[in-house]
């Protein structure tokens, strides 16, 4: 399936909260979504989810409209917002029980359909549990299970690492991995910019609701870089290496890191090469060097302002 | 067996066991089951019951063993506890969950899975009428005991209780609409504190009225019982299930999103509503030779009439390509859809049409009244006052109305379109209070009752009230004139608006596909290509 982004608009009033976005992406994908807050990215997730209607344009699923035919769409989709709102008296299972009912499933497919999201995201064991005392992890757990649990073939997911510890991030993760494996398409929005490069296929860029820059993580970042960067590890005095790292042509901000010393390089790859030829060539016991991974983070920081609307 | 043979009869079996429930109606008892809230109240009812059947009967017995005649006592005070707890808990239990699932649109996806609005809505009164007959099956066996202490019987016992019992429907269907309200949660506060609790004492009072004073045993056992009392129960019953049906409609279309066609529905019912209302009253009023029959209908539909006005120019004007979509190819089909159709210029003219229909319907009857009965319809001297007189309050919301939207579309229109809702009330108070004020600052008077002030809705009640005939029909025609000018100036001042309106309710044209930009590259899915386990279930 592809899901195709075009031209979306809407207007509150007066503001403009996503002008003009246009993008795309398919099934097996995990697309990132990214940009400060006030940016337009849940308006924009809520639009796709056929919680929101556009002032223009359209979100089409193959050749199915959101705008046109949501309720033919929401058979498709599965929405994770930021925040799952407690039901009083509800325990985890009639949570997804009640979710994989309004979605149509009956008898043993829906009992086996619960059964097997509540698996799959790790809430098994806590199905007896009132949702209200669970801890944010454990309801963005849940909430993934209701998106689930009518097996959607396109999943939005607003901000879903938010509030989790590492360990809960790290294990989200590997679901979503598992689910684009499986052919989902994801599209995930999120402040941990650093995760969402190891897992994202591509990317969006949206401030002020309009977009920045979008495509394959890969290219996004090589197309978006100016300077690489470079990590060094010497047997040597850092003062020194960091001074004469100044002296030498192409490097620039040569900077302490933790245990190593970091350094930009202008141009192009074989700079790096002589500068690594400089520092030896100085005296300097080189144990480690190589090429500093950039990732949306770095983007993200280049391209964006912080303005919000 | 052969397989052949016993696939359909076990596929009807499995279909029957997997008989697809509402699923609201599921969860939402499943949470009342679990609540203490409706435990507590219920055991809470049951022990004042038993306290109450138990000291009846142990003091009663001993105050006037003579007499004996314990029922009435008992069942008026099981019965006016039971209804305390049920009229005033169900709604407001019902009310309070429904609100909270609305607080936040992200705060319940119920309403954006594949369920439909009537599905929802349906599933929610489903679940309200479970946990009223709950609540009643406490309280009835109480009640039914009052007929072994003697004094009442059992049709009036019975038939008191279906009338508590759909009286508490409708309360709880009333909370559900103000819960789903697109109102603050302040204003949805007011509105249950106001309109519920008068709702809710004026069922109590209804109850009361029919229990106590007698109306229910005195019509069992009415000479007339199959000409009068049997009508009257047919006819509350008729009207009962037309008003829980408005209910759940208006329910209905809060939830329904405004890119849907939630006016269809609605609009159809009010119409439908609307007819039964004028027959019901009419054959009454033909049937009992009794003109007063007609004001429920003047009263009812005016008021729908006039209070729709107000709220649909708060309404959105444009119509979403979902609607569009809909809109019928044939003209003809097109002309009557567009009055039914999501649309602020369209709900204006739908209710119009609805009022001016409706005394066209009353003249009708006017005329058969006058031929066929044998006295007249209306005094000579009240037929200007009765159709233009209440039609003036129409004509004059509709001018208003109209004014209110110019308001907004020239000068605000990218603020909220309820902005055109109070300029509508404004336009009505505010004229008439400024002439008050500066004609008690000059000449220190009020203003005279017999003073015609055109253009001013709320001088038209004055005139209506005038005893002298000619007089008041002149300043009924004068009222007439400027309202119907009023709307002539509104209409040419909405020009473009109007034009508008008409012109965007046209058939949905869909645009030729557009060239898209290029897809970003085909994912890696990594060496880990393993599905997930169980939930790959295609």
């Amino acid at each position: 399936m592809k899901i195709i982004v075009e031209n979306l608009r809407r207007e509150f009033g007066q503001t403009v909260a996503v002008n003009d976005v246009s993008f795309q992406f398919e099934s097996g994908q995990i697309f990132g979504f990214v940009g400060p807050n006030g940016a337009g990215k849940t308006t924009s997730m809520r639009i796709m989810a056929t919680l929101d209607e556009p002032t223009a344009g359209d979100v089409r699923l193959d050749n199915l409209s959101v705008v046109e035919d949501p309720e033919r769409a929401r058979h498709l989709i599965g929405f994770v917002p930021d925040e799952l709102r407690a039901y009083w008296d509800t325990t985890v299972n009639d949570y997804i029980d009640f979710f994989a009912r309004a979605y149509g499933l009956r008898g043993d497919v829906r009992e086996q359909a619960v059964l097997s999201v509540e698996e799959f995201t790790n809430t098994a064991g806590i199905r007896d549990k009132q949702l209200r005392s669970l801890s944010k992890g454990m309801k963005q757990r849940v909430s993934l299970a209701r998106a689930l649990v009518s097996d959607p073939q396109f999943l939005i997911l607003d901000e879903p690492a938010a509030g989790l510890d590492p360990r809960a991030r790290i294990e989200l993760r590997e679901l979503l991995v598992l689910l684009a494996n499986q052919g989902k398409a994801i599209f995930i929005s999120s402040h941990i910019l650093a995760e969402l490069t190891e897992i994202c296929h591509g990317a969006v860029i949206i401030e002020q609701g309009r977009i920045l820059d979008a495509g394959e993580t890969g290219s996004l970042i090589e197309r978006r870089r100016e300077k690489l960067t470079y990590a060094l590890r010497a047997l040597s005095d850092p003062t020194k290496l960091l001074r004469d790292l100044l002296e030498m042509p192409h490097v620039d901000q040569p900077r302490q890191a933790g245990h190593e010393i970091q350094f930009d390089v202008e141009g192009a790859e074989e700079n790096a090469f002589e500068v690594l030829n400089l520092i030896i060539q100085r005296g300097h016991r080189v144990i480690e060097f190589r090429q500093t991974k950039a990732n949306l983070e770095d983007i993200f920081m280049n391209i964006t302002e912080g303005k919000v609307q | 067996m052969s397989e052949s043979t016993s696939s359909p009869s076990s596929a009807l079996l499995t279909r029957l066991l997997q008989f697809d429930v509402n699923p609201v109606w599921v969860k939402d008892l499943r949470q009342a089951s679990r609540s203490w809230t409706v435990t507590g109240t219920l055991l809470l009812m049951l022990l004042v019951f038993y306290l109450i059947s138990l000291g009846a009967v142990i003091f009663g017995e001993a105050q006037n063993r003579a007499a004996n005649y314990l029922g009435p006592t008992i069942f008026g005070t099981i019965g006016l506890t039971s209804l305390v707890a049920a009229y005033i808990f169900i709604p407001i239990y019902i009310g309070v969950r429904t609100m909270m699932e609305r607080i936040s649109i992200n705060a319940d996806l119920q309403y954006i899975s594949i369920m439909s609005p009537q599905k929802i809505i349906g599933g929610k009164v489903l679940s309200s009428v479970y946990l009223i007959v709950l609540f009643y099956s406490a309280a009835v066996p109480f009640l039914v005991f009052s007929y072994l202490l003697r004094g009442i019987d059992l049709p009036t016992i019975l038939l008191a209780v279906a009338l508590t019992f759909t009286l508490n429907v409708l309360l709880t269907m009333g909370a559900i609409v103000i819960a789903l309200a697109p109102l603050h949660t302040v204003m949805k506060i007011l509105a249950a504190l106001f309109v519920g609790g008068n709702a809710i004492f004026t069922s109590i009072w209804i109850v009361g009225a029919a229990v106590a004073g007698s109306v229910i045993t005195r019509g069992l056992s009415s000479a007339n019982f199959w000409e009068e009392f049997i009508p009257f129960v047919a006819t509350y019953l008729v009207d009962f299930l037309i008003l829980a049906g408005l209910l759940y409609q208006v329910a209905v279309a809060f939830i329904t999103p405004s890119s849907a066609n939630r006016s269809l529905p609605l609009r159809r019912y009010v119409t439908f509503m609307s007819g039964a209302m004028i027959i019901q009253f009419l054959l009454w009023s033909w049937f009992e030779q009794e003109e007063a029959f007609v004001i429920p209908i003047v009263l009812g539909i005016g008021a729908i009439s006039i209070l729709g006005m107000f709220f649909c120019i708060g309404g959105r004007d444009d119509l979403s390509i979902r609607v569009k979509r809909t809109i019928p190819t044939n003209p003809f089909r097109r002309f009557i859809a567009f009055f039914f159709y999501n649309g602020t210029l369209s709900c204006l003219l739908w209710l119009l049409i609805l009022w001016l229909a409706t005394m066209t319907c009353l003249f009708g009857f006017n005329i058969l009244w006058d031929n066929h009965q044998t006295g007249t319809f209306l005094d000579e001297s009240q037929t200007l006052n009765f159709y233009v007189g209440s039609s003036l309050y129409a004509l004059y919301a509709f001018a208003y109305a109209l004014l209110g939207v110019w308001l907004h579309r020239t000068f605000f229109p990218k603020r909220t379109p309820k902005l055109a809702t109070l300029f509508l009330v404004l336009l009505i108070i505010l004229p008439f209070l400024f002439l008050m004020i500066f004609y008690f600052i000059f000449t220190q008077k009020m203003i005279d009752e017999d003073w015609v002030l055109p253009g001013m809705v709320i001088n038209v009640g004055m005139v209506m009230a005038n005893s002298n005939d000619d007089e008041r029909n002149l300043h009924l025609m004068v009222h007439l004139g400027s309202a119907l000018f009023m709307i002539l100036v509104a209409l040419a001042l909405n020009f473009k608006w109007l034009k508008t309106q008409i012109t965007q309710f046209c058939p949905y044209e869909r645009k030729p596909e557009t060239t898209t930009p290029l897809p970003p590259p085909p994912p890696s899915t990594g060496p880990n290509n393993e599905l997930p386990p169980v939930l790959d279930r295609g």
